[in-house]
């Protein structure tokens, strides 16, 4: 593989609490232009990946390599490069829709003329235009969700990363999310998504990590990844594939 | 960046309902409350800046050395004394509109007041007696009588002392007007967006604190607007009583902050920074009055919030106040180190999880 291509590597990626390792030695490599999908139980490791990955945890050993720089050293010159949709939805209520997502992109030193653009194009491109003056509080579950991307793409970042996009909305503000992240891929940007939505995952990812105990554990497409538990692809869902490697044993009780 | 992150906070803290109830409502039903229950103790005490006594010594008295002094103190306080050998005291009061009469005889003095001037009357009593209590085993001695300057009573009534005291007292709570934005933040994990961005600590800072103090300055000047419209509260010099309350949220903000970045906790935040507030501000004077109150001078000494209030009601009632730049220093001070350990604390907690 060029090295070239890959806009996102992550080496020996360790997190521990105490005793507890919770990322354990994590090597991964995010191709430019990709959808690529990290799949795992809870408590496999994906959220405190994704937060290294972001910034927002110092891992315990290893580096993150992102644009062929490492992350850490070129902080301020590699974050604006970067966007996160978090789980949680990340908005201020009593802010209208408009001032959230300026509120946000501004944090990238986006200011004035063009800041007033980006807010525009950015609720255009969620579908929220007409919603721009209405408080966030007032919003729907989908639409806070749109508010939510919003909120993270105002400063046109070359990765988007987005942890489980689509919890606790309708089919449409589903299938208008995905919709999307396919739109920003074909923009031009790269992708990380983590999802329960086993269908989702196979529907939008040109390649697919699972994850348990805070190791990657199988990588590939959606159509490698089914080779690994039967020869006929056709009669097992990436579900089952899911199943079979990680094990059917509760991991949150 | 910071002009957007402080624009939207202030909106944020000036759009909700229990801002305006804390710093315009309450303030305002608080003096008044205090105002209404304190109202004869705070006459009793209040004394206009300056009037004009009589007064009249016999030979051979005991306060004959000590006059010159006793002049020279009450002279400082703006009483004129004014020596009148001969007449009746009361035709004098009269007749020269002196708002009391002293007579010094050898061993007691007789004081005459005036029915329409009852709190010069008793303020003269007050500071004459106070003087003499000091001076007094020392009178017959000579050559020299060293007095120490007595504790005067500020002319002030219980409406512009708690009016003054309300406000000042609501300042150092400030941290309430930020908990609608901190604890949205906290609980939506909105820290994480502001973490991966690369925003610096200092900017983070100065982004919660500048609309924390424009927030709560907005508030309090709208509940002091309501005391001079509705109650009749004098401020004294305007400016510098608005820059003592801006430097005391100034100081209050960046002290509960220092709470909040340690204990990231807006309820740990809250119960502690209000129980050392209302603690400075019993021994401060924000409830009985920091003239006669109960509490010991070191304990007053030991507030900061003692020095604002001081200041503010002196420059109401006097025009001036030598607390002005004591106040201005300490809040001024805490307000810096506070600033410091903030960013300390956000650079401290940053990456960690």
């Amino acid at each position: 593989m060029d090295n070239n291509e890959i806009i996102l590597r992550t080496k020996d990626l360790t997190k521990k609490y105490g005793s507890h390792v919770v990322v354990d030695n994590l090597g991964i490599e995010i191709r430019k232009g990709e959808i690529f999908g990290l799949l795992g139980p809870n408590g496999a490791g994906k959220s405190t990946t994704m937060n290294m990955i972001c910034n927002i945890v110092n891992p315990t050993l290893g580096s993150v390599e992102f644009m062929g720089k490492d992350f850490r050293k070129n902080k301020k010159e590699l974050c604006r490069h970067l966007g996160f949709i978090p789980q949680d939805l990340a908005i201020h209520g009593n802010l209208k829709a408009w001032e959230n997502v300026e509120l946000f992109t501004s944090l990238y030193g986006i200011k004035g003329r063009e800041l007033r653009e980006r807010i525009d194009e950015s609720l255009e491109y969620v579908g929220l235009s007409e919603k721009r003056n209405d408080y966030a509080k007032t919003f729907s579950g989908g639409m806070k969700r749109r508010l939510n991307i919003a909120c993270a793409i105002g400063h046109h970042p070359d990765l988007l990363i987005f942890d489980e996009p689509t919890v606790g909305i309708d089919p449409q503000s589903r299938n208008f999310i995905l919709e999307k992240i396919k739109q920003s891929n074909r923009n031009g940007a790269t992708v990380i998504y983590t999802s329960h939505y086993m269908e989702e995952v196979e529907a939008i990812c040109d390649r697919i990590a699972i994850m348990d105990n805070g190791k990657i554990i199988a990588i590939g497409t959606s159509d490698e990844l089914k080779k690994l538990v039967v020869d006929d692809i056709s009669t097992v869902t990436l579900e089952e594939v899911f199943l079979t490697i990680t094990g059917k044993k509760l991991r949150d009780y | 960046m910071i002009f957007y992150l402080i624009k939207n906070y202030l909106k944020m803290m000036l759009r909700s309902a229990s801002n305006i109830l804390m710093y315009i409502l309450a303030p305002t039903v608080v003096a008044a409350v205090l105002t209404s229950a304190f109202t004869t103790l705070m006459d009793t005490y209040r004394a206009p800046s300056s009037f004009e006594v009589g007064y009249r010594l016999d030979e051979g008295s005991v306060f004959e050395n000590g006059m010159d002094t006793l002049k020279d103190i009450l002279k400082d306080k703006g009483v004129t004394m004014t020596e009148f050998s001969e007449g009746d005291p009361e035709e004098l009061m009269n007749r020269m509109e002196l708002s009391a009469f002293v007579e010094f005889g050898e061993n007691e003095y007789l004081l005459y007041k005036d029915r329409d001037a009852r709190i010069e009357g008793q303020t003269l009593e007050y500071i004459i007696g106070e003087v003499c209590d000091s001076m007094l085993p020392r009178f017959s001695e000579t050559p020299a009588i060293k007095v120490e300057t007595p504790f005067f009573v500020p002319a002030v009534n219980s409406t512009d002392y708690y009016g003054i005291i309300e406000i000042a007292y609501f300042a150092w709570c400030s941290i309430i007007c930020g908990a609608v934005v901190f604890t949205a933040e906290k609980k939506y994990r909105i820290g994480r967006r502001f973490a991966m961005s690369g925003v610096s600590e200092l900017k983070l800072y100065i982004s919660r604190l500048v609309p924390i103090i424009i927030a709560v300055s907005i508030g309090l000047a709208l509940s002091a607007a309501v005391g001079i419209l509705f109650f009749d509260v004098h401020w004294g010099n305007a400016f510098l009583s608005a820059l003592v309350v801006l430097m005391m949220i100034f100081a209050a903000t960046s002290f509960e902050l220092v709470i909040y970045n340690a204990t990231s906790s807006m309820v740990a935040t809250v119960v502690i920074s209000f129980a050392v507030v209302w603690f400075m501000g019993f021994f401060g004077g924000s409830f009985e009055t920091y003239m006669f109150s109960s509490a010991p001078q070191i304990l007053k000494d030991l507030s900061p919030i003692y020095y604002g209030n001081r200041a503010l009601v002196e420059l109401s009632c006097m025009g001036r106040s030598d607390y002005v730049s004591k106040s201005l220093i300490i809040s001024g001070a805490i307000g810096v180190v506070g600033s410091a350990v903030n960013v300390g604390l956000l650079k401290l907690r940053k990456g960690r999880s």
